[in-house]
């Protein structure tokens, strides 16, 4: 299983990345660093002033910064959720996706994270939430549960790596301490292999409560409260299907970039993306179901203030939002998927892309119109994002592109191990899997 | 002891003097031209109109609005660092100092009655000094909302232990309340047989703000009967 | 914010002086901030009269270390009981405002433009008391003006008595009519007009009479309205109230009954018609104290029976035929009905006409002469004032005691015609005009005719708190003090049966640089040779105020504010020779005032009895014709068009219709924050300014849902205004409570010059009016403007 560092890897196209970034890398980087820069001034001025430059008003409190939480944290799911299941579920496809899926979840869970801090007025008092929590607010067990969330699926992340950097190493990959230091002493024992599959194996099984978990309580930060529109039961489900949706999408849109930029089409085949499709497609329908009976049984309760979000929604201000949203999150990624011509990889490259607009409008849909009308007879509230707002979302893309561009240059995004393992052993594995679910063959008179 | 309000909207001529009056004496920001337009005007105790049916029959009902007080506020509930929370007396009061501004008791109120520091709350030069030294002014960056003018209560307490007695009614009354021409707010100790809330608060007409939220609001309406 | 200051300071001239060492901005002594926050934080309270309104409310403010910090209401002032509106809440803000001028200054450059250099007071002030001596020497006399809004106050009187002694009768108090005002000067000779007790009424109709937001007394009001708003639910009282839009007044009665804008007095002689046609007036009143009602000809009962059927009155009015039958009905009767005109019924081309229609239904119903309903004005134990009045007849300005104006009419309604009365040769040119607390261009309808008269005047002199709009057209600005800092006394509301005097006193001393405006005049007169306060030397205004103290301390006449206590045991109380308060000097009594806050007497309510006075004169054809003839003030659209047609028909061509589906009639309307357009400076007032329409420091339109519908105009929605005298963009606001043919719009906003929370805020309703006025009474219509709408798209 070990290679000397000078000769050619069989899996070489997963480590050019690393020891070949190319000069685009740094163009791009450079580009990215100057978005964040000036996010970070942005985001300075709005410390310095407090929220006012933001377009959040009475009585819309709440805007893009939750929207993108939300939005981000959906996201997360892509990863930790997704390889979890397929790792627990031993889909063999799964192999070339999973680490590229984990990183998204580690990622955007650290920018998600970061927005409620700064959507708070008095970023300053953060540690009150430690000092002086209630465990009784929802935003608390948000808190515990992101945090939570963050720290299993950076290990998670983090433990079926280190063969992969224990590789780096051998091959003597620039900068060789990092390596070295993370590689945490792999020699691919049989022993490190054990205690490796056993710690993979206990927090595929943890993982995957948390992740249910952390979108179930966003949806309470809303769904606790008895705004209409936002005090649903169907809502932590809801979310949690959401977020999978949402996170489908993302890691195929990442696969598409990664199999064009690296030349990974040996390891990104059209099964992959047929099979992550299908997936889209069924939560695309399990989204629209959802939806449907979230509006459908609003719509017959008829409550008045529950209505007025309702009219608001379907024919008001945010009518073009909310069927935009129909369209991209249903209507656009059926009619591509459901047909086996458009399922091509342009057509999910645009299925997923429109997911995820009609995701993070959905968000906006849910977040801002509950605000915008209020139960007593005020007017309804207008909320017009500022450049501030837009940002510091242009800025969490950004830092979340370069994020991803730096882990590729560092670390394969694609598991090299567990490749090879499935080369060496899968078939066999398998195979024999596959016997054991098969009935036994009726004993022939050739066996007697 | 319950504090509440009854507001009697036949007597209540929508003048607007209560909401001056809470302005002024609990130094409530003015926001000015820009920040009002886009909706952050804070108004402690606002001014609800609401338009009844169609000429020749229309009536417009105008409803002094200030925190309701719930006993079982939505908004206590969610804070996630006790800035706000109901007192033994029935008073939601706010604690400016631990409020980290995540807005999400503005979120969670049914009735909208809080408001939100956008930007350091700023007096033109000089009118600084037209704030009222009983009350802090609010940082940058909280969120706050109608007290009861519980710093009237302290006073009253003080003022009543300093000459050996126990509080009566007329020493606590918040400014709407003291400052109101017709008599239309009325406040009180709803638990205390000898207010005069507490009366008012069992009168046919009376009724609250989304009684079906089971908020069980302490500012109790007397409905307009014509 | 930054933007208006900058501009200010440009405004000020201040860019350049300032390294001169001149700081023109006033702001507050640092060491009063220190004061507060490290003194020993003793609290006082004193006592004054509030000053934002003419309704002399009592206040009470608190101070703290000698600083005050908060206005409240004189518990025992009897107008207020206690109790502020958000004006007087607001005083504060005035005291301190940044943009209070400072210092003197005199204009550099041209009239309108902003150049301005700082002048020290003694230059000022010997410019102007050498342009009143020339004057007077000049022959004929009386090229000297005075402009003065009149707050009510002693001050005015003083002021007129200023300009009568330099030899000028040009005095011109600038204030709106109280209620009644114009009808019961024409029916019943009277001014200033009576008052009136609406607790003894069972049935009031308001026509435009917004009693709750008229600078009549607006917290006395609103009390009183209370009240009756929950006795009414007992006793049955209806509170009817008549308008284009549903004012506040309105929201408070028990019904609204929508109007043609100008066609109030159509409708109250429709409801004539009706009274007349069911016998259900009251003959002994007519019989003994009115004239003209039935003694054949053209008389009363001929002009209501001939043109004002229901019918007729219903399509000229847009109330339905039965509507008027019914509210006729009520009205007729009813025990003690009141019906009031005020408010919008004055501001139109019909006002005098349809305010004189209003109180003949009171002479119908005689309710003139139901107990205790109306009240005579309460008289001072000084006497009558001397008003300033014009006579229409001969063209000319003089003074008289307020009741024996005989046929001339107050000063203050014309003073808005001032420019046309000048270049119709009614006025001379001026060659010194003083302008104190009014700001004409702003207030004003027929804004270009001011400025261009105001630029014709070799000497317009400012006294003023703030640079206002004004302030550009004159060529000195002179700091005055505010009603915080200043002596005054504030007289009875006509309104009001109460005869009251409300002392001003200085709450803190005079902020350096600004001086009150009676110690200005007493100044200027001694200059001029003239001594207006005799044997005083150089005493102040404040020790004029004492003297005037004098008389009523030697009248023994009424009290100092007193804690509550009922009447009738005063009453009681005084006629076994007691008193409230024991005060056998004059000093005790001075001091008395000083902490109560003022006089009243409460024993002088004087039930109006029509046995003294002249007969009511019904608004019959013969008699508005011969007041149209006699009136020569100047018209805008030109006189003698009466033809063969009735005054009456000549009056109603003028109530105007929209024409198309995208035509309105514009009316401005006020609130309660922002009566005169002052309060635009007060960032409280702004604040709230349409507080019941959650429209804050704006100017918005009110729209009628089918109008907006059928313009497809949405809530808020961007709209251009366009008269034949300007246009102004506002956003729509589409609300139930106007009628479908006006477009209100409330005044206050659209400032260019008045303080930094003023300026460039919203748009002015009245400088797009087109100028009209009511021939007979002279002042402005704020109603007969047709404008159109268009939609901006966004």
């Amino acid at each position: 299983m070990e290679y000397a560092s000078a000769e050619p890897h069989p899996e070489a196209a997963l480590l050019r990345p690393i020891e070949n970034p190319g000069k685009s890398f740094y163009y791009i980087v450079g580009i990215l660093l100057v978005i964040i820069l000036y996010t970070g001034f942005v985001y300075f001025r709005q410390l310095l002033y407090g929220l006012g430059v933001t377009g959040m008003a009475q009585p819309v409190t709440w805007g893009f910064y939750i929207i993108n939480f939300v939005f981000f944290i959906g996201i997360s799911h892509a990863g930790t959720l997704i390889s979890a299941i397929l790792r627990l579920s031993k889909a063999e496809w799964r192999r070339p996706i999973t680490r590229m899926a984990e990183v998204i979840t580690a990622i955007v869970l650290a920018i998600g994270g970061l927005h409620p801090i700064i959507d708070l007025g008095r970023p300053d008092r953060m540690m009150h939430l430690f000092y002086n929590g209630r465990l009784q607010s929802p935003l608390l067990w948000d808190v515990t549960s992101i945090t939570a969330y963050f720290t299993a699926s950076t290990v998670y992340l983090y433990i079926p790596m280190i063969p992969d950097i224990a590789i780096l190493r051998d091959r003597g990959v620039q900068p060789r301490w990092l390596y070295e230091f993370l590689s945490w002493g792999w020699q691919g024992t049989e022993k490190q292999h054990k205690v490796l599959d056993r710690a993979m194996n206990i927090l595929m099984v943890v993982v995957i409560p948390i992740a249910v978990s952390v979108h179930t309580i966003i949806s309470y930060i809303f769904a606790m409260t008895v705004q209409p529109g936002w005090h649903s039961t169907i809502f932590g489900p809801y979310f949690v299907v959401g977020a999978i949706f949402s996170g489908i999408a993302a890691i195929l849109v990442l696969m598409i970039v990664f199999r064009k930029v690296f030349r990974l089409e040996g390891y990104l085949k059209h099964i992959h993306f047929n099979y992550l499709s299908i997936l889209l497609l069924i939560m695309s329908l399990i989204w629209f179901y959802f939806t449907f009976s979230e509006y459908l049984t609003g719509y017959y309760g008829h409550e008045p203030n529950e209505m007025r979000v309702f009219w608001y929604k379907f024919a008001g201000d945010f009518a073009p939002f909310f069927w935009a949203m129909i369209i991209c999150n249903f209507f656009l990624p059926v009619a591509l998927l459901c047909n086996s011509r458009t399922r091509t990889i342009p057509g999910i490259l645009i299925a997923s892309i429109s997911v995820m607009i009609g995701m993070w409008l959905e968000r906006l849909i849910i977040v801002v119109p509950s605000l915008a009308n209020p139960r007593l007879p005020y007017p309804t509230g207008i909320y017009i994002p500022s450049h501030t707002e837009w940002m510091l979302f242009l800025g969490g893309v950004s830092v979340f592109v370069l994020g991803y561009m730096v882990f590729a240059r560092f670390f394969p995004v694609i598991s090299i191990w567990e490749i090879q393992e499935g080369r060496h052993e899968s078939a066999k594995a398998v195979n024999e899997r596959i016997r054991s679910y098969m009935p036994d063959p009726e004993p022939t008179s050739a066996a007697e | 002891m319950k504090w509440g309000m009854v507001i009697d909207l036949q007597k209540c001529t929508g003048c607007g003097e209560c909401a001056a009056a809470c302005k002024l004496e609990n130094n409530v920001a003015i926001v000015a031209h820009k920040e009002s337009e886009m909706g952050r005007t804070m108004l402690w105790m606002d001014m609800l109109t609401i338009y009844e049916g169609e000429y020749p029959r229309l009536r417009v009902r105008q409803i002094p609005r200030p925190c309701m007080h719930c006993d079982h506020p939505p908004c206590t509930k969610v804070c996630p660092v006790r800035a706000t929370y109901i007192n033994e007396e029935g008073i939601v009061a706010q604690i400016y100092p631990q409020c980290i501004g995540c807005r999400y008791c503005m979120a969670a109120c049914p009735y909208t009655v809080k408001s939100f520091n956008w930007y350091k709350p700023s007096f033109p030069p000089g009118m600084a000094r037209t704030t009222n030294p009983d009350v802090s002014v609010r940082p940058v960056g909280v969120v706050e909302k109608c007290t009861f003018c519980i710093h009237r209560l302290q006073i009253a307490r003080e003022q009543a232990k300093s000459e050996a007695r126990d509080l009566r009614e007329n020493d606590y009354q918040p400014a709407c309340g003291a400052s109101c021409p017709t008599g239309a707010i009325v406040f009180g100790d709803l638990e205390n047989a000898n207010h005069q809330v507490n009366r008012l608060a069992h009168n046919p007409r009376a009724t609250k703000l989304l009684e079906d939220l089971g908020t069980e609001p302490k500012v109790i309406y007397l409905k307009e009967v014509d | 914010m930054k933007l208006s200051r900058r501009e200010f300071l440009q405004w000020l001239g201040v860019t350049g002086a300032l390294a001169g060492g001149v700081s023109q901005i006033w702001a507050v002594p640092d060491e009063w901030g220190e004061k507060l926050r490290s003194g020993p934080r003793l609290e006082t309270w004193k006592m004054s009269t509030c000053g934002q309104c003419p309704a002399g409310c009592g206040i009470r403010v608190r101070l703290i270390d000698d600083i005050p910090v908060r206005i409240l209401g004189n518990p025992i002032a009897p107008v207020n009981n206690g109790f502020t509106c958000p004006m007087g809440e607001a005083g504060l803000e005035l005291l301190y405002h940044p943009d209070r001028i400072a210092q003197p200054m005199r204009r550099k450059g041209k009239k309108g433009e902003n150049g301005w250099e700082p002048v020290s007071w003694e230059d000022a002030l010997k410019q102007i008391s050498q342009a009143l001596r020339e004057q007077g020497k000049a022959k004929p006399p009386g090229r000297f003006g005075f402009l003065m809004g009149d707050r009510n106050t002693l001050l005015t009187e003083f002021a007129g008595e200023f300009a009568a002694r330099l030899g000028s009768s040009h005095f011109f108090p600038w204030r709106a009519p109280a209620v009644n005002e114009l009808g019961l000067r024409q029916g019943a000779g009277e001014f200033p007009p009576f008052a009136f007790d609406l607790k003894r009424t069972d049935y009031l109709i308001t026509f435009g009479a917004n009693l709750l937001e008229e600078p009549i007394s607006p917290v006395y009001f609103n009390r009183i309205y209370g009240v009756l708003k929950e006795e009414r639910t007992r006793t049955g009282l209806k509170m009817v109230h008549v308008d284009a839009r549903m004012s506040q007044a309105g929201r408070n009665a028990t019904e609204w009954v929508q109007i043609r804008p100008g066609s109030m007095g159509v409708l109250a002689l429709g409801l004539a018609y009706v009274i007349l046609r069911d016998k259900r007036y009251d003959q002994d009143f007519i019989a003994r104290y009115t004239q003209d009602f039935r003694q054949g000809g053209e008389d009363f009962w001929t002009l209501v029976n001939r043109d004002y059927s229901p019918e007729r009155v219903s399509d000229i009015t847009g109330v339905p035929a039965q509507t008027i039958l019914r509210l006729a009905r009520e009205f007729g009767s009813a025990k003690a009905p009141l019906a009031l005109s005020g408010g919008t019924s004055a501001s139109s081309e019909t006002g005098l006409f349809s305010q004189w229609a209003v109180a003949s239904l009171n002479a119908l119903s005689g309710s003139f002469s139901a107990k205790g309903l109306w009240r005579d004005p309460a008289l001072l134990p000084w006497g009558p004032s001397l008003v300033s009045v014009f006579s229409p007849r001969t063209g000319a300005f003089s003074r008289k005691p307020q009741n024996t104006l005989g046929s001339d009419l107050p000063a203050s309604w014309v003073a808005e015609q001032l420019p046309d009365l000048a270049a119709a040769g009614k006025i001379p040119d001026l060659e010194i005009l003083l302008i104190a607390q009014v700001n004409p261009v702003f207030q004003a309808s027929n804004q270009k005719a001011w400025k261009a008269w105001l630029s014709r005047i070799p000497l317009v002199v400012q006294f003023a708190t703030l640079v206002d709009d004004t302030s550009p057209h004159a060529d000195l600005v002179l700091p005055l003090t505010t009603y915080l800092e200043q002596w005054d006394l504030t007289l009875p509301i006509p309104n009001l049966p109460f005869s009251l005097l409300g002392l001003q006193q200085p709450i803190i001393p005079p902020l350096p640089g600004a001086r009150p405006l009676g110690d200005i005049l007493l100044h200027l007169g001694r200059e001029a040779g003239i001594d207006l306060f005799p044997g005083s030397g150089e005493k102040p205004y404040g020790e004029y105020v004492q003297e005037r103290m004098k008389k009523i301390f030697a009248s023994g006449k009424g009290t100092p504010y007193f804690e509550a206590i009922s009447l009738e045991f005063l009453e009681d109380l005084r006629k076994r020779g007691w008193q409230v308060y024991s005060y056998p000097a004059f000093a005790d009594f001075w001091r008395l005032l000083r902490e109560k806050g003022g006089w009243w007497d409460p024993g002088e309510y004087p039930a109006l009895d029509w046995k003294g006075k002249k007969k009511f004169l019904f608004p019959t054809a013969p008699r508005l014709a011969a007041l149209l003839k006699e009136t020569s003030i100047p018209r805008s659209e030109g006189g003698g068009e009466k033809g063969a047609k009735t005054p009456h028909l000549w009056l109603e061509e003028k109530i105007r219709r929209p024409n198309g589906h995208d035509s309105f009639i514009l009316v401005p309307f006020t609130t309660l924050m922002n009566m005169t357009g002052d309060g635009a400076s007060q960032p409280l007032l702004q604040e709230m300014f349409g507080l019941h329409s959650r429209q804050y420091w704006k100017t918005w339109a009110e729209m009628h849902p089918e109008r907006a519908a059928r313009l497809k105009l949405k809530d808020g929605d961007l709209i251009r205004v366009v008269s034949g005298n300007g246009a102004m963009t506002l956003p729509v606001r589409v609300v139930p409570t106007v009628s479908a043919e006006i477009l209100s719009v409330p005044f206050g906003q659209g400032h260019t010059e008045s303080g930094r929370d003023a300026n460039h805020i919203g748009a002015n309703p009245i400088a797009v009016l087109d100028h009209r006025m009511d021939p007979l009474s002279g002042r402005n219509s704020w109603q007969s403007t047709l404008v159109r709408v268009e939609q901006i798209k966004r």
